[in-house]
């Protein structure tokens, strides 16, 4: 029944989201028929669309996944966004100071530079919300503004492209970054990196004591610290988890995708992430799922745009709108309950 | 033809969803692959902002109309996406992907590796190799005929230069501003500024001010929308200004002599007619006044403010730049530092 019902929201979701759709591409002039068309063909129409899904989908794995962990510790993390920007300028500053280490050596040593700094970005935020009680929500929006701003600074000055004029940090060297699985495609190993945090998130959360205790903590802190679980240890162990798996974006972004720093990164996957944790319901593989069908949503809308010249906004608002239909489906079915309630 | 064509798109697509989609886009493309030239165009902003990006847009309708391509474009691409969208493009089979601007250099170099078959085309940036080429306005030149005109106006032998923000293509411009004036007075006090801005107008303006207050009796600059503001100033002092990007005579009728056209839609139209006629390079490209790609238009209200002597000195410059024999120097460092 429970399930049944799920699907049945689903079926909803689509029906409503094509609706909102087509009026909108009526609204500008094109032709809907052709525009689903192209929202298709840009999804399985060709491969290079299909692998960039998994381009796509990378980062907000990770940073979705970052948000699941410290939202089920309670801890409200909405600073990915400035997570991954560490993580980032981390992934330059390795790659581009020791140029005498061998490329794969690099590439490792990026990875744990990003992990250490977007963790110990979130710590900041967990010590001040666990010391003196200020609220994690604002001092990690906080935090997102100077690790941008941060960043901007790094590609005006030490990490400046040294021959060039424009604000971005030299090429990495390819031996350095990640290749591509299959050319033409951009397809590149990150997405195995995305789908291995995955599992090791479930069976953290699931299969361990860690996992266990950090759940407690989220769901009664007073209960938790009543049954000698540190309430504290969790939180900060949980922030520097979250901040970390955000900073791997971040790397993965630099090195495998634009291979160098430049300004706007993160495409504020750091922000989308936020509503993947929540879509997922903060379960890791519902985040997999999640952020491989707004990937997918992103390609298809884009490819839209792209040959038929509507309007970017339009993306936009379809993505908004399938977001606030999900998430409103719920207080939906509680209404709906509560009226029933009362007619019996 | 077009109720056909959204009749058989809808077939496409019951059938396509159905049988799971895959291969009725391919047929799609081998329909409208014969030697219409697929064009695609990348902005970084709205096509419809009256300037850089309106003019790229311009040029591909230019293309469509003239040169009987096919084409897209995509608006608002942020610099973390401009591969992808030179991928997708190419990978849909397009024969040439214009970015607009030098921001794109490196990811058409990257993708262009990727797509051997796919031509790239740069507006004002460095990048070339085999399948990618740059088109750059040399707008240098026209900045050292204004500069040489704004040296030539000046009583106080002391001119002033707004610019936006530090890019390559437009730092040519303030350097060629002052090469050309020095022509014509070495002393002349050349004072520049940075807005930062390409937009922030009363930025441009108080900037013109303070140049104004320190003595500058010509104000040049080339600041897209934002060097209004540097006109206003120059109009509301009763000075001189001169012109940037189109003819700017209308918005201060008594302060432009002259302004700085560049024919960006000409630009991408002579991109696309090389590649049409099988005359790809994949070189950085030049085009300036002798191509009749970027021209100095003057002020016909203001015409008989500037002195014969003047306007002589300077057409002659022009002619030279023209026929060749005075090639105006492309300097893009920064000299603000020294």
């Amino acid at each position: 029944m429970g399930s049944r019902k799920k699907y049945l929201d689903i079926v909803w979701i689509v029906l409503l989201a094509i609706l909102m759709g087509t009026i909108l591409i009526l609204l500008c002039g094109a032709n809907p028929l052709e525009a689903y068309t192209m929202f298709l063909g840009g999804v399985f129409g060709n491969l290079n669309g299909f692998c960039e899904i998994f381009v796509k989908a990378t980062p907000l794995i990770l940073t979705g996944l970052g948000c699941a962990v410290a939202f089920r510790t309670g801890f409200f993390n909405i600073g990915a966004e400035g997570q991954f920007y560490i993580g980032a300028i981390a992934a330059a500053m390795v790659s581009l100071t020791f140029t005498q280490v061998p490329g794969s050596l690099r590439i490792v040593l990026s990875i744990v530079a990003g992990f250490l700094c977007g963790g110990i970005w979130a710590l900041i935020a967990a010590i001040m919300k666990s010391k003196f009680g200020i609220s994690e929500i604002i001092v990690t929006i906080m935090l997102n503004y100077i690790a941008i701003n941060l960043l901007g600074i790094a590609v005006r000055t030490f990490l400046m492209d040294p021959a060039g004029s424009v604000p971005q940090s030299a090429r990495i060297d390819r031996e350095a970054t990640f290749s591509y699985l299959m050319p033409p495609t951009t397809l590149h190993g990150g997405i195995f990196i995305a789908v291995a945090a995955v599992v090791f998130i479930w069976i953290l959360m699931e299969k361990t004591k860690f996992g266990y205790e950090m759940k407690v903590v989220g769901m009664n802190r007073h209960g938790a610290a009543c049954n000698g679980i540190s309430v504290m240890k969790n939180i900060v162990l949980s922030a520097f988890l979250s901040g970390g798996l955000a900073g791997i974006a971040g790397v993965i972004e630099v090195i495998a995708v634009q291979k160098k720093l430049i300004e706007g990164i993160s495409s504020e996957c750091g922000y989308t992430a936020v509503l993947i944790a929540l879509i997922a319901g903060n379960r890791p593989w519902g985040v997999l799922a999640a952020a491989l069908a707004f990937a997918a949503m992103q390609v298809g809308a884009n490819s839209m745009q792209r040959q038929l010249g509507v309007p970017s906004a339009l993306v936009s608002i379809l993505i908004g709108f399938v977001v606030l239909l999900i998430l409103g489906r719920k207080a939906f079915h509680l209404s709906l309950l509560k009226r029933k309630n009362k007619e019996v | 033809m077009k109720k056909l064509l959204a009749a058989m798109l809808c077939g496409a697509l019951a059938t396509g969803t159905l049988a799971g989609c895959g291969n009725k886009a391919e047929e799609k493309k081998t329909e409208a692959k014969d030697d219409t030239l697929k064009v695609a165009l990348c902005v970084t902003g709205a096509v419809n902002d009256m300037g850089w990006c309106q003019s790229a847009y311009e040029g591909l309708k230019l293309v469509e109309e003239e040169l009987g391509c096919e084409i897209a474009y995509t608006e608002n691409v942020q610099a973390a996406d401009m591969t992808s969208a030179f991928t997708e493009y190419a990978s849909n089979d397009y024969d040439v992907v214009i970015g607009h601007g030098f921001q794109f250099g490196d990811p058409a170099l990257e993708v262009g590796e990727l797509y051997p078959d796919t031509k790239f085309i740069c507006i004002e940036s460095d990048a070339a190799a085999e399948n990618v080429a740059s088109y750059v306005m040399k707008c240098e030149e026209t900045g050292y005929l204004q500069g040489m005109l704004a040296a030539g106006m000046s009583q106080t032998g002391n001119i002033g230069f707004i610019g936006p923000v530090q890019g390559a293509s437009l730092v040519k411009i303030m350097n060629g501003y002052e090469d050309g004036a020095k022509e014509v007075n070495p002393d002349i006090k050349y004072q520049t500024a940075w807005t930062g801005s390409f937009t922030d107008t009363a930025l441009a303006k108080e900037a013109a001010q303070a140049m104004i207050d320190g003595g500058a009796d010509v104000i040049g600059h080339c600041a897209n929308e934002s060097g209004t503001g540097a006109l206003n100033a120059a109009q509301d002092a009763g000075l001189f200004a001169t012109g940037d990007s189109y003819d700017q005579s209308a918005l201060a009728e008594n302060a432009v002599l002259s302004s700085a056209v560049y024919h960006v839609p000409e630009l991408i139209k002579t991109a696309v007619t090389d590649i049409k006629e099988g005359n790809f390079k994949g070189e950085v490209k030049e085009l300036g006044m002798a191509e009749g790609i970027v021209e100095l238009v003057y002020n016909k209200a203001m015409e008989d403010k500037i002195p014969a002597e003047v306007k002589e000195m300077v057409d002659a410059k022009e002619a030279e730049i023209k026929d060749g024999s005075f090639k105006v120097p492309c300097d893009t460092k920064d000299r603000a530092g020294k």
